[in-house]
């Protein structure tokens, strides 16, 4: 049933063994990183659930699973941040709605996204209806960290982890399915964390790989002292509309690879005059940056103070 | 769905049932069989403990038409239609969703009516710490002075968000977390009647992960269900359910950090990403296990120790008592990363820095004297972009410090050890520490063995009293670095001044600078 999505083969088997003995449990919670097809899975799950057909389910054919594709059948609800957050006033009307019987079957389900986004209210007003959803009402949870959800909610879910995918079966699907070679796999798994679907996009889109490129470039010539680089980075970043975050990214990833290629002393490299401890600096500055865009600096002066830094180490 | 989760099906109907709360339990029944019934309760304790079901029962058992010794019989007509909802002597109210003060007036609107069957009318008010102030507020005078017919009983996680004038007026039970042995217990009763076997060891992994809450025992027992395809649950199931890696692998990448090993850290750190850890747990097993380290070889004590269950564990002989502290200087560092890593976008290349961070940690004065050599053979290509920056400077007018510290890194290199500024600080401060203090705030500059001390504007007090003690600093300074050696201080006037003008002919020499209008 879960075709055309790759990884997570335990989370698959454990859907698919509840779908096929129609086993249900009243609340999910998937929880992984951005971009591991966590909704796509839960709504593969619940066609799974509507599904008519005798035979496998989803069928993808029967009027159900039309209807949940096209978001429009009565009994599935999709709850989705209004503005950023998930507002407690949604769980309220979610909790009226869950009142009234189902159209059309004899269950509901209700598909709750970014829920990391909820406030303390909201998450503590879910958790009655967690604990004795009405009835034969199923909530499905979808989150990026477990971390930021309160562990009341956490003890009343069946919790799902879904992980991208390892670099063996990155590597795999990226030559596989695209044909890209081995160094052009490798690079993308460091972009995309094994995040398949964005790697996908990278390869229809090549602009946004070479983005990296350009940058490794420029910080060879930054390395070997050429400061003008420093100031047509940041232009260029601007230029390109790179977000702040996806620069630091890429500078973490660059200096990450020297700093692994110097602690493994890899050979023929020694064109580098940066010591471990001085990488560790520089990146110690850069995950700083990082978290200092929550308090909205001004970033390109943080990254031009920070290459130049770099520069003079 | 006929399917209802473990923790619903197996919530308890009885006080008898009730796990780990023998002494809550027994007072409860006491009040009930000696009819001193308290008119305001307060439940609290962490979560999947039984607070609302204890409320619950509690709530069936005072209206019971016969109840023995406490119990409800749940026979009885009073306790079947309780059971089911039809009756609307319990009210169950979800303070989360229904936190605001209009709710709360309702409610008080609604007290005074009689119970329509039983003796009480019993409002159970769950997660009641999300009230809003107003909300509590409007509950005290009904919280104090209900009519007889009324009881509450307000059940939270956490009792520290509520006014000490709700507290006042409560009876209150603190419900303590489930002891792992009665967890275990309860698993093993539950999966009996289930019909599903599970090893001994699996029970106690499930036990130890619960953290003293029968409802998260239970839910983790009921997703082991879902992937044993055979009726027997095993420790391996468990192990990938709760996404726990081998404790081995954590073992391993603490040896290698112990080790300085960089590249057996990283490849274990592989293995855990691949076999699907989470980096925020596996960070967490790190800070866990170097804990247990700590606490192990301080006292002496394996029963505190959580994550490292061997008391023969290879890592524990490994650490020696002086290296105490750089491990608690490792923990800080894993501390501090795991809040970076839950929010950034590439956790694992995070998680890889930061072994190697660890596993360089204790090296850095050799790495030091590594830089020192290959300084001097770079500088030649370095000094040229020193001098655009200092151009830069010039018309970005933003004055910074940044260029003369690199100018008095590079001439101590040249002019070799005995040659240390600091040194000679320390040296003064040691003889007179007022004198010492003036000099911290100074820009020290060194050159052909004369000390050129710089000092702001806005430092003129300082550099004052230097210039009162100049003879004496040169004594000490010919004292520590030989006769030759000379000491001048200097007031700068102006930073931009400084910068255009002076510092580039100081730091190049005057006959590189060349100065375009």
């Amino acid at each position: 049933m879960f075709d055309n999505i790759h990884g997570n083969e335990l989370n698959k088997e454990i859907l698919k063994n509840m779908i096929n003995e129609r086993k249900y449990g009243h609340a999910y919670l998937f929880s992984g990183p951005k971009g591991t097809q966590k909704r796509k899975i839960a709504i593969e799950f619940i066609k799974g659930i509507f599904c008519l057909s005798e035979g496998e389910r989803p069928c993808h054919v029967c009027s159900q699973c039309h209807k949940i594709e096209s978001g429009n059948h009565p009994d599935f609800h999709e709850i989705r941040p209004e503005d950023e957050n998930i507002k407690i006033q949604q769980i309220r009307d979610m909790q009226k709605s869950m009142m009234i019987k189902p159209y059309e079957g004899d269950k509901k389900v209700y598909l709750v996204n970014s829920c990391e986004s909820m406030g303390v209210p909201a998450q503590n007003s879910l958790l009655k209806i967690l604990e004795e959803p009405s009835g034969s009402t199923m909530v499905i949870l979808v989150a990026n960290s477990k971390k930021s959800i309160l562990p009341t909610i956490l003890s009343r879910c069946q919790i799902l982890n879904f992980n991208p995918l390892a670099k063996a079966s990155f590597v795999t699907i990226m030559t596989d399915e695209y044909g890209t070679d081995a160094d052009e796999a490798d690079l993308l798994f460091q972009l995309t964390q094994g995040r398949i679907d964005e790697a996908g996009k990278m390869i229809r889109y090549p602009e946004k790989k070479n983005e990296y490129r350009i940058i490794e470039e420029h910080l060879d010539l930054l390395r070997k002292g050429n400061v003008e680089k420093i100031f047509d980075i940041t232009k260029m970043a601007k230029e390109k509309g790179i977000d702040d975050i996806k620069l630091t990214d890429y500078l973490l990833i660059y200096f990450r690879n020297i700093l692994i290629n110097k602690a493994l002393k890899v050979e023929n490299y020694d064109e580098d005059c940066l010591t471990i401890p001085e990488i560790n600096d520089i990146i110690e500055r850069i995950i700083d940056i990082q978290s200092n865009t929550k308090i909205n600096v001004n970033m390109q002066l943080q990254v031009e103070s920070l290459l130049l830094k770099i520069q003079e180490e | 769905m006929e399917y209802v989760a473990l923790y619903r099906r197996y919530r308890p109907k009885e006080f008898r049932e009730m796990i780990g709360q023998e002494n809550i339990v027994t007072i409860l029944k006491n009040q009930i069989i000696m009819d001193k019934i308290a008119h305001a309760y307060l439940f609290s304790g962490t979560r999947g403990t039984g607070k609302t079901s204890a409320a619950k029962i509690f709530a069936r058992a005072v209206n019971c038409e016969n109840n023995s010794q406490g119990e409800p019989c749940n026979t009885c007509e009073s306790c079947i239609n309780l059971e089911s909802n039809s009756v609307m002597d319990i009210i169950e109210i979800d303070a989360a969703s229904n936190r605001g003060v209009d709710e709360i007036r309702e409610l008080r609107d609604k007290v005074k009516y009689l119970p329509s069957m039983g003796k009480y009318k019993v409002y159970i008010i769950d997660e009641v710490h999300m009230l809003t102030m107003e909300a509590f507020n409007a509950l005290l005078k009904t919280l104090e002075e209900p009519p007889s017919h009324a009881i509450f009983i307000l059940a939270t996680t956490e009792p520290n968000k509520l006014p000490a004038t709700i507290l006042s007026r409560c009876q209150r039970f603190n419900f303590k977390r489930i002891s792992a042995e009665d967890i275990i217990k309860q698993l093993l009763y539950v999966c009996k009647d289930i019909d599903v076997e599970i090893e001994d060891a699996a029970v106690k992994l499930i036990a130890k992960n619960a953290d003293g809450a029968m409802r998260d025992a239970l839910s983790i027992l009921d997703q082991c269900m879902s992937i044993s395809r055979d009726n027997i649950i095993e420790y391996e199931e468990v192990k990938t359910i709760l996404g726990i890696t081998d404790n081995q692998i954590v073992y391993s990448i603490i040896e290698a950090i112990l080790d300085w090993d960089v590249k057996k850290a990283l490849v274990n750190l592989d293995i855990a990403y691949n076999m699907g850890k989470e980096m925020t747990q596996l960070i967490d097993q790190l800070a866990l296990a170097l804990r247990d380290i700590l606490i192990y070889k301080i006292t002496g004590n394996a029963d505190l120790m959580v994550e490292i269950r061997d008391e023969e564990s290879e890592i524990l002989k490994k650490v020696q008592l002086d290296d105490l502290e750089k491990i608690s200087e490792y923990i800080e560092i894993l501390a501090d990363r795991e809040n970076k890593i839950k929010f950034s976008s590439l956790p694992k290349i995070l998680m890889e820095v930061t072994l190697i961070k660890l596993c360089t940690w204790t090296k850095p004065e050799k790495a030091a004297a590594g830089v020192r050599e290959e300084r001097g053979s770079y500088q030649a290509v370095k000094k040229e972009p020193a001098l655009e920056r200092a151009q830069i400077l010039q018309t970005s007018q933003k004055p910074s410090a940044p260029p003369e510290k690199a100018a008095v890194k590079e001439d101590t290199a040249e002019a070799g050890k005995p040659f240390s500024w600091n040194q000679a600080v320390k040296e003064i401060s040691k003889e007179k520490p007022l004198l010492g203090m003036s000099l911290g705030p100074g820009k020290a500059k060194i050159e052909n063995k004369k000390i050129l001390l710089y000092y702001d504007e806005a430092n003129k007090f300082h550099y004052d009293a230097i210039l009162k003690e100049k003879e004496q600093i040169t004594k000490i300074v010919r004292k520590l670095f030989g006769d030759d050696a000379g000491f001048d201080v200097k007031l700068r006037e102006n930073d931009s001044e400084f910068f255009m003008k002076t510092l580039p002919l100081e730091i190049f020499g005057e006959d590189k600078v060349d100065f375009i209008k």
